[in-house]
């Protein structure tokens, strides 16, 4: 039984398919996809604790990938890979709404543990809204 | 290399630029080979160290893993050594080259330029290979700047060819680009470096096609970047 669900996206399929297999031996499932179009269409029908992004890609790129997947769904938790991690660009993806920034290369632990931050991060924002939707139909209704 | 009026051992700004975006673009396709490699090992220890807790190792896709990443080693060894032999045309500012090598090299060093925009670049050597006195990093760059131009303003699935004309003394290398999305911006972006090109003696020819969105640029390198041509029947590395 998995406790996190991952979407990793990234045109490197070799580094995908290593890092789903080691991720899923570890508990966590992860679903590949290998640029930004194949990745919208998963994100339509599945439900994802995080999605792994690599910033540069082929076609559609990772800041492109980000705002379309945000368009869609405000609250993905998406954790940005990139190979020349700067300040200017950290800044600029969280700015996006990204909700972490990853240098290249980074261990399985090490981005297991952002799931699982994310995950944390997902339940409370989904708990905040819910207490919230709560206390507006116990004012509203007066019950 | 391009040299500074006051001082002609340092690279002028443009060069360093040039310089840089093929450097940067080379060690983020190394970090993305290794970054593979590194999490490929990952797993062929994890399956060693399951086969040592007494599951059975999975010959098969050992074996894959094991390829890939041998694969991903000899794609690494690739761009190295193209990037070796870029490096090394600032070592002296006059040597006898075969530009085409150079021209070859430049092209495998852009591709992932390409890539990433869905652009094919198609090389076509001539048959005849050319050997010439000059600088071969000062025509890498000039090529570089159009090619970056071409790049900057095709549209998505477009070509762009690359071939040489024979038919003068002179080196004539020909970019054949479409669709181009914005024609008029293509002339533009190539004319800003008209000052820099001019130092490293390349002129250009641009020829516009509108029917059918296509811009053909003929470079011609004059006799004070490439000194003299002489024909060689075969090509020749001299790096």
């Amino acid at each position: 039984m998995f406790k996190e669900k991952v979407l990793l996206i990234d045109d490197e399929e070799n580094f995908t398919t290593a890092l789903s297999e080691r991720m899923e031996a570890r508990g966590v499932k992860a679903v590949t996809a290998s640029n930004g179009s194949q990745a919208l269409e998963l994100v339509e029908n599945e439900n994802f604790d995080a999605i792994i992004l690599d910033m540069i890609m082929p076609g559609m790129d990772g800041i492109e990938t980000l705002k379309r997947l945000l368009e869609k769904n405000p609250d993905l938790q998406i954790i940005l890979l990139t190979g020349h991690a700067t300040v200017q660009k950290g800044i600029e993806a969280l700015k996006l709404g990204a909700a972490d920034f990853i240098e290249k290369p980074a261990g399985v632990q090490q981005l297991i543990q952002k799931v699982k931050d994310a995950k944390a991060k997902r339940i409370a924002i989904t708990n905040k809204r819910n207490e919230e939707m709560l206390t507006d139909i116990l004012r509203t209704k007066g019950w | 290399m391009i040299q500074n009026n006051n001082n002609p051992n340092i690279m002028t700004d443009e060069a360093l630029h040039f310089f840089g975006k093929i450097s940067a673009s080379v060690s983020h396709e190394i970090n993305n080979i290794i970054n593979s490699i590194s999490e490929m090992s990952g797993l062929l220890i994890d399956l060693s160290i399951n086969a040592e807790h007494g599951r059975p190792l999975d010959v098969q896709k050992t074996k894959k893993h094991s390829e890939s990443i041998l694969k991903q080693s000899q794609r690494g060894f690739a761009i190295l050594k193209r990037f070796n032999r870029f490096a090394h045309g600032v070592d002296k500012p006059l040597t006898t080259f075969n530009p085409i090598v150079h021209i070859e090299n430049m092209v495998e060093l852009c591709n992932r330029f390409a890539i990433l925009k869905n652009v094919k670049l198609n090389f076509e050597p001539p048959k005849e290979s050319p050997l010439v006195n000059g600088n071969p990093f000062k025509l890498q760059h000039a090529f570089f700047i159009y090619l970056e131009a071409a790049l900057n303003t095709i549209d998505k699935n477009g070509t762009i060819n690359i071939v040489f004309d024979n038919s003068t003394d002179c080196l004539k290398i020909c970019l054949n680009i479409e669709p181009i999305k914005n024609i008029e911006e293509t002339v533009m972006r190539i004319n800003i470096h008209e000052d820099i090109l001019k130092k490293m003696n390349c002129q250009a020819c641009i020829n516009t096609i509108e029917e059918s969105n296509t811009v053909n640029i003929k470079l011609t390198f004059s006799e004070l970047l490439l000194e003299s041509i002489e024909h060689s029947s075969s090509l020749q590395n001299l790096h």
